[in-house]
């Protein structure tokens, strides 16, 4: 999950992320490198706190990045803005 | 031909065979289920018309269906002669009508009970057969799934250039398995033999394995597929040099290119399928999934082309906090086992039918649907059991939770928190989990502890106000998956704010740590209904349990999930004090003032066993 430095996370981050996650999301993680790129270029496009979501709403991440992307275009601006204050509002966009 | 050609040779029809036993296995276990329910109906309806004139306000079309379904009956006629003689008992019964049935009347009620009757014992014929056929058919897919897990473990020890052990007695029965199979051929079983004998002799001498693929060929073949693998095989390389077979990986591709499906995959699945599955796997697969309007979906699971086995029940691992994860290297084969195509077909099929409501390539339906079937079922029954999941919600229900890890303790948690089925707890709060069942995956390890420390140091109002936010029904920001600032932050902390707060059960229960291995490696949520015949339960449900709750027993304040206790008991059950103060303590947070009043309850000698009720 090295790649993951090239979206300033450091060491102490990605140790973060993977103890908050299970081994199955360590694998897809660390696999399907291209998907997940495209999926966290286009949640720093949106200012997202992208280690919180690595972290806690790994599903996310094992979505086509197209479908995602196209799903959080439709969510509304103000809505994606407040995720960062609490990202549990994500399930109930979705 | 090597040894691990003829092992693998050996592989690949066994696969063939298991995944026929198991789909006729459920195709059976469908066919039972069905039966019972309808076992259930007909014993549901003879209690009901013990009393023949109850046959009145009965439904009898239901029975009347299932006579005609069994053949028991040709056609609905007897339904119509039913119905005119119920009208004619509910004028008797009900309107007190001074009338009588005549005999004819009383021989047709009595003509359809026995078919009733005689329905009952067909379907428990049925029922005896099918289980017998569902045990012997068992057998043979244990027996299968015996002998492949025995081979998969051989060729990798074959495979390994770092495993120089001989192979040993048990590698040799799986060897003489060979042998004795009369379908074998002569010539197979002697070149076997030799090969068994020169492999051991091989490692005797100190040789090394020689069977490392130069991964520059590998290249080659997929650049004659128009494809550049240069780096992802370069990333994998140790991966490759050991699983790589050029013919194998040719067979696969030339079969992907016919078909028109090689670049429907992404460099790594591809790779993972080459290296780990073959061209049966493939090709079977791709036969499968042509028939669905779904194909697509399979493309983005690469252990659906490679033979699997459906998931084991594995141990359950009980989250015990912020455990540094060991680092194991990431692997394709890894990918190439996750879950089976037959498995993946087996979950879309489960949640359409419970009424699950999604599409498969919807922002968490992949991840749901790849989790193994047992736990995606123990889940859904959980769920179902604590009220989250209701005959009203299903349909909206967002299936990403499903594949959330220890749902039944977190339910459990939120039971004794008072957030779930809250015993008195405020409206707003009484049932928090129902409005927000997401917080099942977002609510973190140290939050429950902070969560526990709270409704056991503070009255009930001071904690539902201390932990609520501005907004009505919500817990503060505080509480949730973002900040919990310095106190647990860190494994250390977290560890140490246990210590500090709570008293661990092994400390006060002889021998917590071998119930707690028994419940631990359980998945169940069932609970054995022949517990509720033990005094000890007896006792709970009298003393302790809550009218109008069925998720609490309440011990002098001390709020403890009722369901626990029970599913805990019915695995342990040998009836000492030790077994029912474990089964109540397992999983929650105490202190030590709470845990004294648990036990003062049951009369528990903290630290020794003291046995009265």
């Amino acid at each position: 999950m090295d790649y993951l430095k090239e979206y300033h996370l450091n060491e102490d981050d990605i140790n973060e992320i993977k103890n908050s996650i299970d081994e199955r999301d360590i694998l897809e993680y660390s696999v399907h490198e291209e998907n997940i790129r495209k999926i966290l270029d286009y949640l720093t496009s949106k200012k997202l706190n992208i280690k919180e979501l690595l972290k806690n709403k790994s599903y996310l991440f094992y979505t086509d990045s197209s479908v995602l992307i196209n799903k959080f275009n439709s969510i509304e601006e103000d809505k994606l803005k407040e995720l960062n204050d609490n990202i549990d509002i994500l399930d109930e966009l979705l | 031909m090597s040894l691990e050609e003829i092992l693998n040779d050996r592989l690949k029809p066994l696969y063939k065979k298991e995944k026929k036993t198991s789909k006729i296995l459920m195709s059976n276990n469908k066919k039972l289920k069905e039966v019972l329910d309808d076992i259930e109906l007909i014993s549901i309806f003879i209690e009901e018309v013990s009393v023949i004139d109850n046959i009145r306000s009965v439904d009898t079309n239901v029975i009347t269906d299932l006579l005609v379904k069994y053949k028991i009956v040709d056609d609905y006629s007897i339904e119509d002669d039913l119905n005119s003689i119920k009208v004619l008992l509910s004028g008797i019964y009900d309107k007190k009508l001074k009338m009588s049935l005549n005999q004819e009347q009383i021989d047709k009620l009595k003509e359809y009970i026995s078919y009733v009757y005689r329905l009952l014992d067909e379907l428990n014929e049925r029922k005896s057969r099918l289980e017998d056929s569902i045990s012997s058919i068992q057998d043979d897919d244990d027996m299968y799934i015996s002998e492949i897990t025995s081979l998969q473990e051989l060729i990798e020890k074959i495979k390994d250039k770092d495993n120089n052990e001989l192979l040993n007695q048990e590698d040799l029965d799986i060897i003489k398995e060979i042998i004795n199979d009369s379908s074998v051929l002569l010539e197979v079983k002697k070149e076997l033999l030799i090969r068994f004998i020169e492999y051991n002799n091989a490692r005797k001498n100190g040789e090394t394995k020689e069977n490392k693929t130069d991964i520059n060929e590998v290249i080659s073949v997929f650049n004659e597929f128009n494809i550049d693998m240069s780096s992802v095989i370069k990333k994998y390389k140790s991966e490759v040099e050991v699983y790589a077979n050029i013919s194998n990986i040719r067979q696969i591709l030339s079969f992907m290119m016919k078909t028109d499906i090689i670049n429907k995959f992404n460099n790594v699945d591809l790779l993972t399928i080459c290296l780990h599955g073959n061209y049966e796997s493939v090709s079977d697969t791709y036969d499968e999934i042509s028939k669905k309007d779904s194909s697509d979906f399979y493309y983005t699971i690469p252990s659906a082309w490679v033979n699997n086995l459906e998931s084991k029940k594995i141990k359950k691992k009980k989250y015990k906090g912020q455990e540094t994860k060991e680092k194991s290297s990431i692997s394709l084969k890894q990918l190439s086992s996750i879950i089976s195509r037959e498995e993946i077909d087996k979950n879309i099929n489960y949640l359409q039918n419970e009424g699950f409501v999604f599409d498969i390539y919807d922002i968490g339906s992949r991840k749901t649907i790849m989790t193994s079937h047992y736990k995606l079922k123990e889940n859904v029954n959980a769920l179902k059991q604590y009220g989250i999941i209701t005959e009203e919600n299903i349909s909206r229900f967002k299936i990403w939770l499903l594949s959330e890890n220890q749902i039944v303790e977190k339910l459990d948690r939120f039971i004794e928190l008072g957030l779930l089925s809250g015993h008195n707890s405020p409206v707003e709060f009484a049932n928090y989990l129902k409005r927000y069942p997401g917080q099942l995956h977002n609510m973190l390890y140290p939050t429950y502890m902070l969560l526990y420390n709270a409704k056991q140091t503070y009255s009930n109002e001071s904690y539902y106000t201390t932990i609520a936010s501005n907004k009505k029904g919500q817990l503060s920001g505080y509480l949730n998956s973002g900040v919990l600032g310095d106190i647990l932050s860190t494994p250390d902390s977290i560890l140490e704010y246990k210590k500090t707060n709570f008293i661990e059960p092994n400390t006060y229960i002889d021998n917590y740590d071998s119930y707690e291995e028994i419940i631990d490696s359980n998945y169940d949520v069932k609970i054995n209904k022949d517990i509720f015949n033990n005094p000890e339960i007896q006792n709970l449900e009298k003393n302790y349990s809550i009218e109008g709750n069925q998720f609490v027993y309440v011990f002098d304040g001390v709020v403890i999930s009722r369901l626990k206790v029970l599913r805990n008991y019915s695995l342990i059950n040998d009836g000492k004090i030790e077994s029912l103060m474990s089964s109540i303590v397992n999983g929650s947070f105490l202190t030590q003032e709470s845990v004294n009043k648990i036990a003062k309850c049951i009369n528990y000698s903290l630290g020794g066993a003291q046995w009265t009720i």
